[in-house]
């Protein structure tokens, strides 16, 4: 598989096409760039915290779980410390700020990463040859989530929360920089199977 | 071998940075025989056959120090928990 991406620069992003067998297992989309923050409580303020959150009409998960409600999806990457994800370019901050005041550290996040949406129907044994936890459907279901490193790159990924075991589609917030390498990793694992690549225009 | 994080389930050891021995204590500094306890403290360190308590942190995870309790000479995993007491899972 080392030919089919040898005339591409292991610096840039993959252009979207088809690669390798001619069906398609595994789909892979950029999404377009929205905005991010981490979010860290306060020692002994997780609760009140997650409190707050509630009456503004969000979820933070406690434990490693994606949870999206009102345009936001917050994800737990540690004790007392989330991910936040919204389409929305550059508000984020701002409905995540007032709701953290005094109780966490809200860092903006956003341009971080860069996330893909992969899913298909051979999307596990796909992902089974980098990812280090077990995708099986008894093991890790809708709104689940890792914080873990993939083919050497630190990455948090999750399981769409509407999404049946069946169809899985998992998110992966990818650091920008790493993205390339991230990119190559999942084509060449995905190629026996065949992979459609959208979102990234020519690389 | 495989750690059971208690925030993000079991992961491969790669994903661990391993510190050591949890069994030292820090001395008092101030205390005259200071140079004595910290050059043990620092320096001294059992080899022991079974059972041993160290630091684990979960460098690639959820970023929190683990105290875990590993068997020396099967690398079973015995007991894990957050080394900062008052750490709880959410
Ligand atoms: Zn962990």
């Amino acid at each position: 598989m080392a030919d089919m991406l040898a005339d591409i620069a292991p610096t840039a992003l993959l252009p979207d096409g088809h690669y390798g067998a001619p069906s398609e297992g595994v789909r892979a989309r950029l999404l377009p760039g929205g905005s991010a923050a981490s979010l860290v409580a306060r020692r002994g303020a997780a609760a009140a915290l997650a409190a707050r959150f509630a009456e503004a009409g969000l979820v933070l998960p406690a434990g490693p779980k994606a949870a999206a409600a009102a345009g936001v999806t917050l994800v737990g990457t540690g004790p007392g410390r989330w991910l936040a994800f919204a389409d929305d370019v550059g508000v984020l901050p701002g409905r995540i700020l007032p709701l953290a005041q005094g109780l966490a550290a809200v860092t903006d996040q956003s341009d971080a990463s860069l996330m893909f949406e992969v899913s298909g129907p051979r999307v596990r044994p796909a992902l089974a040859k980098g990812v280090m936890v077990d995708l099986d459907p008894s093991a890790f279901g809708a709104g689940d989530a890792a914080t873990t490193t993939v083919s050497h790159v630190n990455l948090t990924f999750w399981q769409v929360a509407d999404t049946p075991a069946e169809a899985p589609a998992f998110v992966f917030a990818v650091p920008r920089s790493f993205a390339p390498a991230f990119l190559r990793w999942l084509a060449a694992s995905a190629a026996e199977f065949g992979f459609a690549l959208s979102g990234a225009g020519r690389g | 071998m495989r750690i059971p994080c208690p925030y993000c389930g079991a992961r491969d050891a790669h994903e661990f940075a391993y510190l050591g021995d949890a069994t030292v204590t820090r001395p008092d500094p101030a205390a005259p025989d200071a140079l004595d306890t910290f050059s043990a403290y620092v320096y001294e360190r059992a080899n022991p056959e079974g059972p041993h308590d160290e630091f684990w942190y979960h460098a690639a995870g959820c970023r929190r120090w683990l105290k875990v309790t590993r068997n020396t000479r099967t690398h079973e995993i015995l007991a894990v928990a957050f080394a900062r007491a008052e750490e709880t899972t959410p």
